[in-house]
């Protein structure tokens, strides 16, 4: 392994539950990853599936009625050393210290980063002077206001934002949907994270404005050399931007792989379904290849593989009763699926 | 396909009033949203419309049902052997017309009322304009048309609240279609669901066509949808038609550069295809100030000084296939 490609953060067993009115809902049952220095995981799933939790449990951001279970790990290396995320105080100094510096964070809603009612360039200055220790090791130099705004309208620039030094004056609703999206990015990249977390960034855009962000986003993680960790719904844009691949469903990763095996030849019966349910381009009009179906409810979560509900190829007596382990492949891939396990048919 | 029409839209303009910064001031300008866009859907088929944000999909679709008010222009729909004039009717008789088009929304979860159980849901169209009145007769309607859309006939009792999203879609297309109506518009009719709920969808779509004839208007940004459910496809922009021709045409040879803009800025899933999109410049123009001449003129990468000067004419390229651009021919190779 090449030290570009050491593990940066390591996921172990992470459960995270809610407490609801309804009962406890279990979005993420011991989903286990690892993410490495330059290069992007992407994580797929539906409604449901837990991909928006587990990873909104790395930087802590959970709402008051999630509980991270105790044998959780989230493991972020260092210059310093290893931190275990999840055995921080979610609201402690320690916990804002890495978001915003070591781990880098994009949403759907740019308005989720950035607050109304300061400038574009107000609000970038106060994140690079927060971290300018982290900026320090990362990048050197010393960091004050001027040179803060130097760096935020550098990267205001890099991002492909054309008159950076008008712009950073702007208040974020004085921008376009693309054009704030690039202030996000912007934003989240200029304390330079080790680890970027983008969570459906490109989602709530038009094609074209989002084929910029993605081409953009591909380029700066090449430049930054940083992890990434991209979560989406849309299997295509996996395809174009993730070397690796997790699919996840009703709170467990049911696959993972790199991202042109796994869509070259699907293991697990429900990514199977998933590939075979898109829409094509060149296909012509046809009948689709539906799941059969519905996803459960997470309050009902079914007992033994979650998929076993929808599963044409489930096992009557096994499926239903037992959780299946991760079951590898080969040396870069595994399955969570009774098909493969020991004694399978 | 040259198929008998049944919806002939002309020269429509949807324009919407931008009111100054002082209250009850007048307008001050137009947002140009429908700009002498001239359609023809025909019977039977599935017409895919696609384009961006502001590119004035929506508007045109409610247009063409009477959900807002049209500038100018004209809509003709054939039914019963004579062209009725859609922007004449009013009163009573744009009530019972209505039964003949209908709207499916994107969002199941907004346009279905919490109160109703999805039998008066589904019955609201054949109640409203007097069209069935006898309660048995209605019934028998809601009955037949769940059935089709694949609802368990038990869930008619109950309130939609306790359907799943997919379920909650079968009940909009089940309204939609319970007054047999020969047009419906599907606005982003799949675009809420997760993919392996999509395909289920679309399916019920084209097999509810096959079954009853129906035409759809079917609005969506998802060009793969798009390929999957049309006979034809129209490319709007800025509120201008941009291409109108046969979906395999429009995906293999696209003649207009935005159509190819837009395709290529798909990303696949295919492992082989490079992801390479075709880079525009900028971003949509604001709609209340369209640009001069063509409309995609600011962002296309083969404009000349004639785009920025002279609106191109939307006009037939190759068998069915019609584009707005000076130089499609050349761009096409």
């Amino acid at each position: 392994m090449t030290a570009s490609e050491r593990p940066l953060l390591e996921i172990r067993e992470l459960g995270v539950s809610f407490d609801t009115d309804e009962g406890m809902v279990r979005a993420v049952d011991g989903v286990s990853f690892v993410a490495r220095q330059g290069r992007t995981l992407g994580i797929v799933g539906e409604s449901g599936s837990g991909k928006s939790v587990a990873t909104k449990a790395v930087i802590r951001l959970l709402p008051a009625n999630a509980r991270i279970d105790p044998g959780s790990a989230i493991l972020l290396r260092r210059d310093d050393g290893e931190v275990d995320i999840a055995g921080l105080p979610a609201k402690g100094r320690e916990v804002r210290r890495l978001r915003g510096g070591d781990i880098g964070m994009i949403f759907q809603e740019p308005m989720a980063s950035f607050s109304p009612v300061y400038t574009i360039g107000n609000q970038m200055m106060e994140a690079i002077l927060e971290h300018r220790d982290h900026l320090a090791r990362r990048i050197g130099g010393s960091f004050d206001r001027k040179t803060a705004r130097e760096h935020a309208i550098r990267m205001l620039e890099r991002v492909g934002m054309s008159n950076a030094r008008l712009r950073i004056d702007q208040y974020p609703h004085e921008l376009s949907g693309g054009m704030r999206q690039r202030a996000m990015i912007a934003l989240a990249l200029s304390t330079h994270p080790s680890l970027l977390i983008a969570d459906e960034p490109t989602t709530a855009l038009d094609v074209t404005i989002q084929a910029q962000i993605l081409d953009l986003m591909l380029e700066l993680q090449q430049e930054l050399g940083m992890a990434m960790l991209f979560i989406t719904h849309d299997m295509g844009v996996i395809a174009q931007i993730a070397e690796d691949v997790a699919v996840m469903y009703l709170g467990r990763i049911v696959e993972r792989g790199p991202t042109r095996e796994v869509i070259r030849e699907p293991a697990h019966p429900y990514t199977r379904g998933l590939l075979a349910a898109l829409p094509r381009l060149d296909t012509g009009r046809r009948r689709l290849t539906p799941v059969p179906g519905d996803i459960p409810s997470p309050l009902q979560r079914p007992a033994g593989c979650p998929f076993h509900t929808r599963c044409p190829q489930r096992m009557p007596g096994l499926c239903d009763r037992l959780v299946p382990g991760d079951t590898p492949l080969d040396a870069t891939r595994s399955v969570a699926c009774h098909l493969y396990g020991e004694g399978a048919p | 396909m040259s198929g008998e029409p049944l919806v002939e839209i002309r020269d429509l303009k949807v324009y919407f009033g931008v009111r100054g910064r002082r209250m009850l001031q007048k307008a001050v300008g137009y947002v140009r949203a429908v700009d002498e866009v001239t359609l023809t859907v025909h019977r039977g088929e599935t017409l895919g419309l696609v384009g961006e944000s502001g590119s004035g999909k929506t508007t045109l679709g409610r247009a063409v049902l009477r959900a807002l008010p049209v500038t100018a222009g004209e809509v003709r729909f054939h039914v019963d052997g004579e062209a009725v004039d859609v922007l004449a009717l009013r009163g009573d008789r744009l009530r019972r017309f209505r039964r003949h088009m209908q709207l499916i929304f994107q969002d199941p979860y907004a346009s279905l009322d919490p109160r109703m159980t999805v039998r008066d849901i589904i019955a609201e169209p054949l109640e409203a304009p007097r069209h069935l009145r006898n309660k048995r007769e209605i019934d028998e309607r809601v009955r037949e048309i769940a059935a089709r859309c694949r609802l368990n006939v038990e869930f008619l009792r109950r309130f939609p609240h306790a359907f799943s999203g997919g379920q909650r879609q079968r009940i909009g297309i089940a309204r939609a279609l319970v007054a047999n109506p020969e047009f419906v518009v599907c606005d982003e009719a799949v675009s809420a669901l997760d993919v392996s709920i999509q395909a289920d969808i679309l399916n019920l779509l084209m097999d509810l066509q096959q079954e009853l004839g129906t035409t759809y208007l079917f609005i969506t940004h998802d060009l793969s949808v798009v390929a999957q459910i049309s006979d034809r496809v129209a490319v709007l922009y800025l509120g201008r038609l941009m291409e109108l021709g046969p979906t395999a045409e429009i995906f293999a040879r696209p003649k207009h550069p935005y159509t190819r803009a837009l395709l290529s800025a798909i990303p696949r899933v295919e492992p082989e295809h490079r992801f390479d999109p075709v880079k525009l410049r900028g971003e949509i123009p604001d709609p209340a100030h369209p640009p001069q001449g063509c409309r995609f003129s600011t962002r296309c990468p083969f404009v000349r000084d004639r785009c920025r000067e002279e609106d191109p004419a939307f006009r037939e390229i190759a068998r069915d296939h019609f584009a707005a651009c000076h130089f499609a021919e050349e761009l096409a190779g």
